[in-house]
């Protein structure tokens, strides 16, 4: 078989972009990926609204909570406990395959078909051209690619945001913003009230961007506010990674490869050599150009085991993340509406906002469908007093999911190390936030816990699920690495000291801001496909 | 200390197994009387089983044998 010109390793979001554009100019691709996926457990869940098939189905137990009982959790709160068992096979071969070890920083990790855009929460956001400029990114170069992205996964948002671009620039296409539930409208109508005198105090809130339909868009139905986001998704409202794949497989120019543990790859004169396990052999694929879209840790675990270097480590990015439960009192012992989706309903942005390194993000959750015995196991109470007050404050809950900006130092680092219960090789990692990064957070934070009194919410706690809680990384593949500088990436994505290879995902990313970095890393890998592309001769 | 105190993993998988059963679940509705009767639910469940808990965490650490086997 004659190479193909492109291959794609990793059907995350940004593999699946990247291949997607690609495909759409005309050049031969295969997508290379392990692609772990469990389509039963998915079609277990019912297309119905929460509260029915709650009340009337004798077989939800396998599906909320799993057949081994999987979904009731054993310890404390930890990264990737809001999986539900349907959206378990996420993680599920990468916690095996993918060994990472550190004593203070616990990555989810995926070998999932759409990687974690198998289980990412949908919220979408533009940035600014000050935080472009900070992660290395053109902005004029990236938001034309914005639209074809918004056409590929479905946006439905505001048209424009009130608080003048700060977390989505309007980029054409989106669809209307989905409807918010009774507790978060009663929120930011009190937010509104007062908006000018809450952006003077440096918070902004309003709706949230997400990919999730409003309206029927590319096969894919609209969201039915049937509150079962968490679980399941029979009409496909909530884009991921996954149907892109599926749809470039009915195009002569694309093949996936999947059951593929990528171990390595080796340029040569005539383009580049990916080697993988498949089914427990030595497997080999050759293109002309390859993209690395293999999330931020294992693109570098890939690229750290394949390129002559002296020293096997580099650095890496993490949002710090916390989520305050708090109850909006305006809400409480009152009716809400059972229509509802379980997406993030709001967004906010909070600190010095022309300052994006000074600023957090928060994600305003309401909380039903995840059950009411987790919160009961969160209080030091007798478990019926607990599921009292559960039952009593339900409806009311407004859960406030924070994310901070980080930036690259030489105390987070990621070494490569020999490989012991995989065929791939192990990462070390260690990561700690110098204290005037921590001091920072919790400036913001106690700023926050103002904002969330004034707001009518009175926050029930602090949960901190560890480092690597926010899932999102990136940095470790930066244009500028403080740790190892030889091991970097160009400005148009190839990976330095590579002619053929290219790194399509946040790896490349010198910043990481507090706003979630999925949707730019989308269109930053349909940039890059477009820079290979021109390399091999634009075929359309 | 506050760890101590909440659910054992047992209670939990209880409530857990109690909320996906239909024939259970008016246990789970949500009690919505106003907001002055949800507060003082609120206020009196915390006392209660804030005290019920240190009641049962004390009652286990003294007449639950110990678990590294010397007893």
């Amino acid at each position: 078989m004659a190479p193909d010109d492109v291959i794609v390793i990793g059907s995350g979001p940004t593999g699946a972009m990247a291949a997607a554009e690609l495909v759409a100019r005309g050049v031969r691709v295969t997508l290379v990926d392990y692609g772990d996926d469990d389509p039963a457990m998915r079609a277990r869940v019912p297309d119905q609204p929460f509260s029915r098939f709650h009340r009337e189905d004798p077989a939800q137990r396998g599906y909320l909570l799993g057949d081994q009982l999987e979904g009731v959790p054993r310890s404390g709160v930890r990264v990737g406990a809001q999986l539900t068992p349907p959206r378990q096979f996420a993680s599920r071969a990468a916690e095996r395959l993918l060994p990472v070890h550190s004593e203070n920083f616990h990555p989810m990790q995926s070998l999932a078909l759409g990687g974690l855009g198998a289980a990412w929460g949908t919220a979408c956001f533009t940035y600014t051209a000050e935080e472009c400029r900070r992660i290395g990114l053109d902005t004029a170069a990236l938001a034309a690619h914005y639209p074809r992205v918004i056409a590929e996964a479905g946006i439905s948002g505001p048209g424009e945001d009130p608080n003048g671009g700060l977390w989505w620039d309007g980029a054409p296409g989106a669809q209307p913003p989905l409807e918010i539930d009774t507790n978060s409208a009663s929120l930011l109508a009190a937010y509104q009230r007062k908006a000018s005198d809450w952006m003077k105090r440096g918070f902004a809130l309003g709706r949230i961007p997400l990919a999730v339909n409003s309206r029927p868009h590319a096969g894919r139905g609209a969201n039915p506010y049937f509150d079962t986001d968490f679980y399941g998704d029979v009409r496909r409202s909530a884009y991921r990674p996954r149907y892109t794949v599926e749809r470039l497989q009915r195009e002569a120019n694309f093949r996936y490869a999947p059951g593929c543990l990528v171990l390595g790859f080796r340029e040569d004169q005539q383009g580049v050599e990916v080697t993988c396990l498949r089914g427990g052999e030595r497997t080999a694929f050759r293109a002309r150009r390859v993209i690395l879209c293999a999330g931020a840790l294992n693109s570098a675990r890939l690229a750290l085991a394949s390129l002559a270097l002296e020293d096997r480590v580099t650095t890496l990015l993490s949002s710090a993340y916390v989520y305050y439960p708090t109850l909006n009192l305006r809400m409480l012992g009152r009716p809400t509406a059972d229509r509802r989706h379980s997406m993030a309903q709001l967004t906010a942005l909070y600190g010095t906002l022309n300052q994006p390194e000074r600023t957090c993000s928060l994600q305003l959750y309401s909380y039903r469908s995840l059950l009411l015995f987790k919160l009961t196991k969160e209080m030091p109470l007798a478990p019926w007093a607990g599921l009292l007050m559960s039952r009593a404050m339900v409806d009311a809950l407004a859960i406030f999911g924070v994310f901070f900006p980080d930036e690259s130092g030489p105390t987070k680092t990621l070494r490569l190390g020999a490989s012991t219960t995989s065929a791939v090789p192990d990462l070390h990692i260690d990561y700690a936030r110098p204290a005037p990064q921590q001091a920072l957070q919790a400036g913001l934070e106690a700023g926050l816990r103002h904002c969330f009194w004034r707001l009518g919410c009175a926050p029930l706690g602090r949960v901190d699920p560890g480092q690597a809680g926010s899932i999102h990384y990136a940095g470790t593949i930066p244009q500028a690495n403080p740790v190892n500088p030889r091991f970097h990436t160009l400005a148009d994505g190839r990976l330095g000291g590579c002619e053929r290879v290219y790194v399509g995902d946040s790896s490349s990313w010198n910043w990481l801001p507090c706003k979630g970095p999925t949707f730019t890393a989308m269109a930053g890998a349909r940039l890059v496909a477009g820079h290979v592309a021109a390399s091999l001769g634009d075929r359309r | 200390m506050l760890q101590h105190l909440k659910p054992t993993d047992a209670a939990i998988k209880e409530l857990a197994l109690a909320e996906t059963d239909p024939a259970q679940q008016a246990r789970f509705t949500p009690l919505r009387w106003g907001f002055a009767g949800n507060l003082i639910l609120i206020v009196l469940a915390a006392g209660a089983g804030f005290v019920h808990a240190l009641l049962a965490a004390l009652w286990r650490r003294v007449f639950s044998p110990p678990r590294d086997g010397t007893g």
